[in-house]
């Protein structure tokens, strides 16, 4: 319970620290930027292992199925022509970013 | 009297961020990024950028009827850039390291970074990649019908689109997916060549002429080219879906050589590689546009996307009389596809009126001769006002022989090329400018060649050029009688990079350049852009002071304003080195 409380205030302290951070006086304001740099790094770290374990697992499995039900395309004989129709677009469409 | 209707359209995170702003259709104001935050090629929100023109037209964002971005983020993202880790897994673990941290911290909250760094609210419109540029062209070249082609590296999934336009409609007919693209084609083999990607491709073009195209055999092996312009990367010989580089080992086995490394000998090697891409990328070009004149057919061509500026195969293009008249985007980069959207936008959502052909690019930043002698005062360096008339004949005479001469004048121009109001101007009778303006002035590489300039009416009296080019994108022969008279432009082929110019598009520059010839009886001059090798083009009169301090320049005009070197202190000139640090090798 203490562990919870103690991390609670840093967390409060933290998102504080965030929304002033311009006017924080020194040396609040020194730990502050530390505090920064150390979850910069944090960041770089956990991400990279974070994505890393994406990376193998989840885009690992689903790329070996998209294999498997693709595995017949890779067997086309030669299209006559590269060129693809486009699909036509419309002012609604021009609303969403997909 | 009702509110004007204004269009702010967005292209970034990619590469070349640029910022265009519509008022009821006309462009009030365009500019790319990296000329506010001198960053080349700068692909943040151009933030700089869209001040200048909100500035530029006196209102504030809440004045913005629209917002409109050059591509569909989620689009590219979760259809093509996923689709290609699962094709390419378990090959690609760096490359998507380093793109989910930029797309996750950037690239997928459009809506929000506009919001947060322009302080907009209001409605955003995406447009496809292609469909931007495509629009960027057409709309702007004034043709009531055209077919149009887009060729560039990659935009959501289409590296190449065929299309037609008809008043305000502008539709796309045929596409050729990621990752067969043409101008990746390009962009790997500059990395080969050992030039930066993105960015030197230009030079691989101007390397061209120096060598013979004797590989274009392995490069049939590299992409097959059907009749109809559509074409297959073989990948097994490009790395750029998964890895951090575009070409491999394979690419080097089959040419026989390893990838060059920067700034190392250029051999002949490396120009016969750059002769016979150039000689495909043409080949493939032209296939295009014929398909695309046969399934699109009319009498007009537009052409846009980043291969768009591959002059050369512009002028095989022109000289193929597919097409009776041919617009091609000036800003037919990245940039540009603010342009394209926001017209996209005006034309379909807004159902406005078409403008006729755009007659210049100069829409940018301009400074009044007051703002340069306030400068000038401050850095307390001596300087001569002069009347117009007074200047254009002083600087005529100057051009005359080895002078080199920065021209700073009236508005910036958008796109990639300076044409005439953030130039480095110079006589181009004199052979010995090609090295001077190179080596000295902008510190890049001495193959690379310069265009001219020419007067509009006297066009064909040099070149085998019969129409105008005002934008600098066609290349054509110099007559073979004309190629001694104006050697520092002719390139070692013969040909040239022509801007041609009349009264209506720049009076200023056009009536130096008619001083010129009534002086010397010549009228072409070289025009290369106002920078040095890695920097972006000046945009202010401070940035023009610096390159003109720490170069070999020899004058600086700025409005009506002429500064000499030879007077200025000595304490002030020729700190080249730290100069040249400050932006990064191309």
């Amino acid at each position: 319970m203490k562990l919870i409380i103690i991390l609670a205030i840093l967390v409060v302290a933290v998102l504080i620290c965030d929304k002033y951070e311009r006017k924080l006086p020194p040396p609040i304001s020194w730990i502050y930027a530390l505090w920064k740099k150390f979850s910069h790094v944090l960041g770089i770290i956990m991400s990279f292992l974070i994505l890393t374990i994406l990376w193998i697992v989840g885009f690992g499995m689903y790329a070996i199925v998209i294999r498997v039900i693709t595995l017949p395309k890779r067997f086309k004989a030669e299209p006559d022509s590269y060129w693809i129709d486009c699909e036509p677009t419309t002012v609604e469409s021009m609303k969403h970013q997909f | 009297m009702s509110k004007p209707t204004y269009i702010l359209g967005l292209s970034c995170y990619y590469h070349d961020a640029g910022v265009v702003l519509l008022k009821d259709g006309n462009i009030v104001f365009a500019a790319q990024e990296e000329r506010y935050t001198r960053k080349k090629q700068d692909d943040r929100l151009p933030v700089s950028a869209t001040a200048k023109a909100l500035g530029f037209a006196g209102i504030t964002i809440d004045d913005i009827d629209a917002v409109g971005f050059y591509e569909k983020p989620m689009l590219k993202f979760f259809d093509r850039i996923l689709s290609t880790y699962f094709k390419t897994w378990p090959l690609g673990l760096r490359q998507y390291q380093m793109a989910m941290q930029e797309w996750m911290h950037t690239k997928l909250w459009i809506p929000q970074q506009i919001e947060k760094e322009l302080g907009y609210k209001g409605k955003i419109f995406y447009v496809q990649h292609h469909e931007s540029h495509a629009a960027s062209s057409f709309y702007c070249s004034g043709f009531e019908d055209a077919t149009t082609v887009t060729v560039d590296g990659v935009g959501e999934w289409a590296t190449t689109t065929i299309g037609y336009g008809k008043g305000k409609k502008l539709d796309l007919k045929k596409e050729i997916h990621f990752p067969h693209s043409l101008g990746l084609l390009y962009s790997a083999i500059t990395y080969y060549i050992g030039f930066k990607v993105n960015s030197a491709e230009y030079k691989v073009m101007g390397l061209a002429p120096y060598g013979e195209p004797k590989y274009v055999d392995q490069f049939r092996e590299l992409i097959t080219i059907k009749d109809d312009g559509s074409f297959n990367l073989n990948m097994k010989y490009f790395t750029y879906e998964h890895g951090l580089k575009m070409t491999g080992k394979k690419i080097e086995t089959l040419f026989g050589q390893p990838t060059r490394k920067p700034e190392s000998d250029l051999t002949q090697f490396h120009k016969d590689i750059a002769a016979s891409v150039q000689k495909i990328t043409e080949e493939a070009m032209l296939k295009i546009c014929k398909h695309a004149k046969e399934i699109c057919p009319s009498d007009n061509l537009c052409l846009a996307g980043g291969v768009a500026l591959n002059c050369v195969a512009n002028g095989e293009i022109l000289r193929s009389g597919l097409f009776k008249d041919i617009f091609i985007q000036p800003a037919a980069g990245d940039a540009g596809g603010a342009l394209g959207v926001a017209l996209s936008i005006w034309h379909k959502k807004f159902d406005g009126q078409r403008s006729p052909r755009i007659n210049d690019v100069f829409w940018g930043t301009e400074y009044s001769d007051d703002a340069i002698r306030s400068l000038l005062d401050a850095e307390g360096l001596p300087y001569e006002s002069l009347d117009e008339s007074t200047l254009i004949d002083r600087v005529s005479s100057l051009l005359e022989g080895e002078n080199v001469i920065g021209w700073f004048q009236d508005r910036m121009e958008f796109g990639p090329r300076a044409l005439g109001n953030r130039s480095i101007i110079a006589d181009a009778r004199n052979k010995a400018n090609w090295k001077k303006v190179n080596l000295k002035i902008k510190f890049r590489e001495d193959f690379r060649p310069f265009a001219p300039t020419v007067l509009e009416e006297n066009t064909s009296e040099y070149f085998a050029l019969d129409c105008e080019s005002p934008y600098m994108l066609l290349v054509a022969d110099v007559h073979p009688e004309k190629r001694e008279v104006i050697p520092a432009v002719t390139h070692v082929d013969g040909s040239a990079r022509i801007q041609t110019i009349n009264e209506a598009q720049n009076p200023k520059y056009y009536n130096l350049i008619k001083a010129f010839r009534e002086k010397t009886g010549c009228a072409v001059i070289i025009n290369t852009s106002f920078n040095v090798r890695g920097e972006p083009i000046v945009e202010s009169p401070e940035d023009a002071l610096n390159c003109f301090l720490n170069t070999h320049m020899d004058y600086l005009v700025m409005g009506n304003i002429l500064i000499e070197k030879s007077k200025m202190p000595a304490d002030r000139i020729l700190q080249s080195g730290d100069y040249l640090q400050k932006f990064e090798l191309d």
